[in-house]
C-alpha cells in the first residue's frame, strides 16, 4: 500500500467535510459518487442563497440598480471562471447548462462551417456527451467520425494517431479524463497532431474540473467544456471556453434575446462573444454559484488534496486487489489517473452491488456510466464505480471494501 | 436470490407464438421472452433469456415457474398488480398471482422497480399478440 510521503502537506478531510451541509443532514452518508455529482460546500450554497435573496433580477437590460447588481454578479462570475481556466479574456467564457450543453453548443455552431467529407476525431473512451452531439452533426452534415482506439487498460492508444488525423480533420474532441477508467489523457501528441492540420482541439473536462484550476493556455487546446455540478457548484451550469480566434469564427447556432446587436424582420446582426452564444436569460444564480465553487477550490492547498486523494485511491486499489474475481477497469496504478475506480466484481451485476452497498449508507454508481461503446470495448454491460473526492477519507474506503465483501458474499 | 439463481424457464422455445425483446435503457438490462398459448387462452410454454440484475432474473424466473398453465388475461393483469405492490407495498385485494408478493422487499427502492417490471412488460407485449 502506498503510504503518504512524509513531506506531503497535511490535509484533513474531516475539516473540509464540515464545510458540506449534506453531511450534517446525512451523518451516516459515505458519498463516493463524485464523478456523477459532487456535493456543495457552504460557501457555494451561501453565494447562491445571497444572490437570490438580495440580487435577483434579469441581467443586461434593466436600468435599475438591482438589475445592474445582478449583471455585475454574472459578469464577475465570468471573470472568475476565466481566472480558473487560466485566461485573461473573460469573453472567452460561455456559460452553458453543463458539459453536455457546452459540447452541443459547439457542435451546432460548427455545423455551418463543415461539409461532407470533413472529419472529427474522437476516442472510444468518450462519454455519450462527447459522442452523440457529433453523431447528430454527422447525420446532419455528412462529416465522418473517426475514433482513436484504446489500449487494454482503457488509455488512448496513440499508435494510429498520425493516420487518423488527416488533412480533412476539423476537430479532435476528446476526454481530458475518463469518467469510467479515471485515466487522464496524454494530450501532447494529440494536440500536436491536430494543430499540424489546423484542426481544433476540444477537451471534455467534466471529470477534471473538480481537481483544481485548468490552464488552457498551457494545455494548448482550443475549446474546453466543464460542468459545475461536478466541481462543487450547483446543477444547471457549466461552460464552454474557446480561444477568441476560434469563437469569433463561429456563427451563433441558437437565437433569442440578448445575443444580437440589431434585428430586422428578415435578419439580425449577432453580438460579440460571448453574448452571441448565450441567448435568453442565463442561469444567473448558478453562474454565481459556479464562481463561488471556483474561488473555493482556488483557496485550497491543491497539492495536499492531490496527495490525500492518491493515498485513499491507493488504499482502495490495494483493498480491491485482494478480492477474488475482481477486474479493475482502467489503469492499475496511480500514474496519470483520477481518484475514481471502476470494477467488475466476479460478473455480479453492478446494480445488485450498488443496492447492497447503498443499504449500508454508501453511495457509489453502477451501470454503463453513459459510455456504452467503452463498455463494449471491455466486454461488460456495466461497472461499479467509486469516485472519491476531497471529503472522503480512509474510513469511507474501508467501509466500501467491507460492503463490497458483503455484497460478494450475498450475491455469489 | 433463490429465484434469481434458479433461473427457472431459462432458454428459448423452438417455435414460439411470440418472441419479445425488451431493454432497460437506464442500465442496459435485456429480457427476451418466448411464449406459446392454446385456443383456450392459456399459456402453454414460456422461456426467457435475461441479461440483467438479480431482481430482473428473479422476476423472469418467477414467470418461468408460474406462467405456464395460467390464463393469458390473468397474466396480463399481473404487471399492474406488481406495480401497485411496488408502490404501495401491498397486492390489490383481487389479485391473480399471489407469488408476486415475493417482491415486497423491493418496495421503497424506486430505482429498482423497473428491474422487476421488465420481464413482466416483455411478457405482456408477447401476450398482446395472442388477441
Amino acid at each position: 500500500m502506498q503510504m503518504t510521503n512524509p513531506e506531503s502537506p497535511v490535509f484533513d478531510p474531516a475539516e473540509v467535510k464540515k464545510q458540506f451541509p449534506i453531511f450534517s443532514s446525512h451523518p451516516q452518508l459515505r458519498y463516493m459518487d463524485n464523478a456523477a455529482t459532487t456535493q456543495c460546500p457552504e460557501a457555494v450554497i451561501q453565494a447562491v442563497d445571497l444572490h437570490e435573496r438580495e440580487c435577483r433580477a434579469n441581467i443586461s437590460r434593466g436600468i435599475y440598480s438591482l438589475a445592474e447588481t445582478a449583471t455585475d454578479a454574472y459578469q464577475h462570475a465570468r471573470t472568475t471562471l476565466a481566472h480558473y481556466l487560466g485566461t485573461d479574456d473573460a469573453s472567452e467564457i460561455i456559460f452553458s447548462s453543463g458539459t453536455t450543453g457546452a459540447i452541443n453548443l459547439l457542435a451546432n455552431a460548427m455545423a455551418a462551417d463543415l461539409k461532407a467529407g470533413d472529419e472529427i476525431l474522437l476516442s472510444m473512451a468518450e462519454h455519450h456527451s462527447n459522442l452523440l452531439p457529433w453523431q447528430i452533426l454527422s447525420q446532419r452534415t455528412g462529416i465522418q467520425l473517426r475514433f482513436l482506439p484504446l489500449a487494454a487498460d482503457g488509455r488512448i492508444d496513440m499508435k494510429s494517431l498520425d493516420s487518423l488525423v488527416t488533412d480533412r480533420c476539423r476537430l479532435v474532441a476528446i476526454t481530458h479524463a475518463s469518467n469510467v477508467t479515471g485515466a487522464i489523457t496524454d494530450l501532447a501528441l494529440i494536440i500536436d497532431a491536430a494543430h499540424s492540420v489546423d484542426a481544433a482541439v476540444l477537451l471534455d473536462g467534466a471529470q477534471m474540473a473538480q481537481h483544481g484550476p485548468i490552464d488552457v493556455s498551457a494545455l494548448g487546446v482550443d475549446f474546453y467544456a466543464l460542468s459545475g455540478h461536478k466541481m462543487f457548484a450547483p446543477t444547471g451550469i457549466g461552460l464552454l471556453w474557446g480561444c477568441r480566434e476560434r469563437l469569433e469564427r463561429l456563427k451563433p447556432p441558437f437565437g433569442g434575446g440578448g445575443m444580437v446587436h440589431s434585428v430586422t424582420i428578415d435578419s439580425f446582426e449577432a453580438a460579440e462573444i460571448p453574448a452571441r452564444f448565450e441567448p435568453g436569460t442565463p442561469p444567473i444564480a448558478q453562474a454565481v454559484g459556479l464562481a463561488a465553487a471556483a474561488n473555493w477550490l482556488m483557496k485550497l492547498d491543491l497539492a495536499a488534496v492531490e496527495s490525500h486523494l492518491k493515498q485513499i485511491t491507493a488504499r482502495l486499489l490495494d483493498g480491491l486487489s485482494l478480492f477474488p474475481g475482481v477486474r479493475l477497469i482502467g489503469p492499475g496504478d496511480l500514474q496519470g489517473r483520477l481518484s475514481l475506480i471502476s470494477m467488475d466484481l466476479a460478473n455480479i451485476h453492478p446494480h445488485d452491488i450498488c443496492q447492497i452497498v447503498a443499504d449500508r449508507g454508501i453511495a457509489v454508481r453502477g451501470g454503463h456510466h453513459c459510455a456504452e461503446p467503452l463498455m463494449r470495448f471491455f466486454g461488460l454491460m456495466g461497472t461499479t464505480r467509486a469516485s472519491l473526492a476531497l471529503y472522503n477519507d480512509e474510513s469511507d474506503v474501508d467501509a466500501l471494501l467491507q460492503a463490497l465483501e458483503e455484497a460478494q458474499r450475498i450475491l455469489i | 436470490m433463490a429465484l434469481a439463481k434458479d433461473s427457472i424457464g431459462s432458454g428459448q422455445l423452438e417455435n414460439p407464438h411470440a418472441r419479445v425483446q425488451l431493454d432497460n435503457p437506464l442500465c442496459g438490462d435485456r429480457v427476451i421472452i418466448d411464449v406459446t398459448w392454446d385456443d383456450r387462452g392459456r399459456v402453454t410454454g414460456l422461456a426467457h433469456e435475461v441479461r440483467g440484475c438479480a431482481l430482473c432474473r428473479a422476476a423472469a424466473s418467477l414467470i418461468g415457474r408460474d406462467a405456464p398453465g395460467k390464463n393469458i388475461d390473468d397474466i396480463k393483469m399481473a404487471k399492474s398488480e406488481l406495480e401497485i405492490l411496488l408502490k404501495e407495498n401491498i397486492l390489490p385485494i383481487q389479485h391473480h398471482w399471489q407469488a408476486l408478493s415475493v417482491f415486497k422487499a423491493v418496495h421503497g427502492h424506486k430505482s429498482r422497480y423497473e428491474c422487476v417490471l421488465l420481464p413482466f412488460k416483455a411478457l405482456n407485449q408477447a401476450l398482446d399478440r395472442s388477441s
